[in-house]
């Protein structure tokens, strides 16, 4: 099964953000999309969950089109944490991951006390903020505070999560817990997982599908090993890169030089 | 929003309870203060035993219902500005900024100086005012949806364009700005039973809404982006919650004049108290916005007596210095 995208367009003011996209993220996967600034990345993440307007195209969960769900219905399913989400100052770590409850809760409140406390647990637990639950979200550090802030998304009990960009800012330790803890989620609850990334060797080594969006478009797709070739991501970025094969065996990339624009101009062949 | 914690973690319920004592206290000094002191024994046997004690009349004709007045105001500016605050997620919103009392002004200074044989539709028409304003600013905001920003940058317009007419009124009917003056200001003078009766559906049926929408607007306060992640509809919320806002405003100021203040500072200092949780932060404004204002009327009332102060003046005066300590505290 899929999450399935037929000829999406979407169009920011004017401007066309993606062209007549069409794309399928395999569930039960780890997928990366990746590609370079205002390529569409987000807006296609965006999509995928309705909250991004759409010029043309439609999104399919198991073969619905998301319209048909209302918003409520759809959190059950799809979870996103988006960058810039912001919680009141004296918001406390466990407050903040019962509100990801709130999908399930009807006009008047909690249906079902007991199971939203069972799953903050659980997702406290995930997301390794059980210790830090009375603490106030704000007084966190960066990578503390978006463990909360997974923490809360996973209550949602989502079926596919979507991350944008879920490890800008943090230092390289914070970072490595978060995909860490992405992992896991994908691999022992079978979360599907869909994530913009900015670091490629990341999207090497937690993702099992990447995604490349570029000029509007998705420019390329598959396993990571296939599609993150040297010759690619020169065409993408307009970036040399090295490839080398670390201790653990997996494959890293190295940035060089730049091939793009200012290269070509310097060589006078533009 | 940014408040420090420091400061009390006592249980939002008990939090609640004292200010709901505090509320009562000053229900009391309300009606027992005054230029006739009516002793608290006699208001007890007055209001609860059906006595007949010799101040019944200024007890039950004018005291008591301007203190419930009083109360009903201070509940519905301080709820619909902890609203605005949150919808507009700006710390500066307050009724004034959806045009609510531009409007309630223009309407009611044209019955007090153009037509003042009418004087006695002030209230409706100034209603109709206040709610034919904050429309038309939702109309001028609205762009596939309401955009806070769009909102205040279009109250502010559609304020300045208002009040341009409200001065000019006073400046041509310059000979009958008295009572223009004090209905601009703010006051309870003379309110009765009938304002009672204009304002308390509203109290109760806006504010059990804005009770009931309190996990909403929780789950507002976390993003746009991520509160329709998470299933809310935030477009829908946002209209919605602005006109809850908008009602319990125009209401108030319909009755008692274009009162300034309540609405921004009492949500303030309610957050202070209960923090961010609107479950608990909205009964604590409305509760704290009925005390402040049960109070702030009794000291308007006794402090230069006989001459009666309008509670508008003194809320001004209690309110920018408490607003500035706020100010600093943040930073």
């Amino acid at each position: 099964m899929c999450l399935t995208v037929e000829h999406l367009s979407v169009s920011i003011h004017g401007n066309p953000i993606l062209r007549d996209v069409s794309l399928c993220f395999p569930e039960g996967k780890r997928i990366s999309i990746l590609g370079p600034n205002g390529a569409g990345k987000s807006t296609l993440l965006r999509s995928l969950i309705g909250i991004q307007p759409l010029a043309a195209g439609r999104v399919l969960l198991k073969g619905k089109d998301i319209k048909a769900l209302s918003r409520r219905e759809l959190a059950r399913h799809i979870a996103i944490l988006p960058q810039g989400a912001e919680a009141p100052q004296d918001t406390t770590v466990e407050q903040l991951v019962g509100f990801g409850r709130f999908p399930y809760h009807s006009l008047f409140g909690q249906r079902d006390a007991k199971k939203d406390r069972e799953v903050v647990e659980w997702a406290l637990e995930i997301a390794h903020v059980d210790s830090l639950r009375k603490r106030e979200v704000h007084s966190l550090s960066g990578g503390e505070r978006q463990r909360a802030f997974l923490a809360m998304v996973l209550a949602q009990q989502p079926k596919i999560l979507l991350l944008d960009e879920p490890t800008t800012y943090l230092d390289i330790a914070h970072q490595l817990e978060v995909m860490n803890i992405i992992t896991e989620v994908n691999q022992k609850y079978g979360i599907t997982v869909i994530m913009v990334l900015h670091d490629m060797n990341h999207a090497l080594q937690f993702s099992n599908e990447v995604v490349i969006v570029k000029d509007h478009g998705i420019f390329a797709s598959g396993t990571p090993e296939d599609i993150m070739t040297g010759e690619t991501i020169a065409e993408v970025f307009g970036v040399q890169v090295d490839t080398f094969v670390n201790r653990n065996g997996q494959i890293v990339l190295s940035p060089v030089r730049l091939v793009g624009k200012q290269e070509r101009l310097r060589e006078g062949d533009f | 929003m940014k408040y420090s914690s420091q400061g009390l973690k006592a249980h939002p319920v008990g939090i609640l309870l004292v200010l709901a004592f505090l509320a009562f206290l000053g229900g009391l000094s309300s009606i027992m203060l005054g230029s006739v002191k009516i002793p608290a024994e006699e208001v007890w046997s007055t209001l609860f035993l059906g006595a007949r004690g010799e101040h019944m009349q200024i007890l039950m004709n004018i005291r008591l219902p301007r203190t419930i007045v009083a109360a009903l105001v201070g509940v519905n500016l301080a709820l619909s500005g902890a609203i605005l605050q949150a919808v507009m997620k700006n710390p500066l919103a307050d009724p004034h900024i959806i045009g609510i009392s531009s409007g309630a002004g223009l309407f009611g200074i044209l019955i007090m100086l153009l037509f003042p044989a009418y004087s006695h539709l002030v209230t409706p028409v100034a209603f109709l005012g206040a709610m034919g304003a904050a429309f038309l600013i939702y109309v001028l905001a609205w762009k596939n949806g309401i955009q806070p920003i769009r909102i205040i940058l279009a109250g502010v317009a559609v304020s300045a364009f208002l009040s341009a007419f409200i001065s000019a009124l006073m400046i041509l009917y310059s000979d009958r700005v008295h009572s223009a003056l004090m209905w601009m200001v703010g006051g309870l003078s003379a309110r009765s039973w009938p304002h009672v009766a204009m304002l308390w559906p509203y109290t109760l049926v806006a504010g059990a809404a804005a009770l009931l929408a309190a996990r909403h607007i929780n789950i507002l306060q976390l993003g746009d982006d991520m509160a329709r992640g998470l299933g809310l509809r935030v477009e829908v919320t946002r209209v919605l919650l602005t006109a809850l806002a908008a009602l319990l405003a125009a209401s108030s100021v319909s009755v008692v004049g274009l009162l300034g203040f309540v609405g921004l500072i009492v949500p303030h200092a309610a957050r202070l108290l209960i923090g961010s949780d609107y479950r608990f932060l909205l009964p604590a404004s409305a509760i704290l916005g009925a005390a402040v204002l049960m109070y702030s009327d009794t000291v308007a009332r006794i402090a230069f007596s006989p001459v009666e102060l309008p509670v508008g003046i003194l809320m001004a005066a209690l309110g920018a210095p408490f607003f500035l300590f706020l100010l600093r505290r943040q930073l």
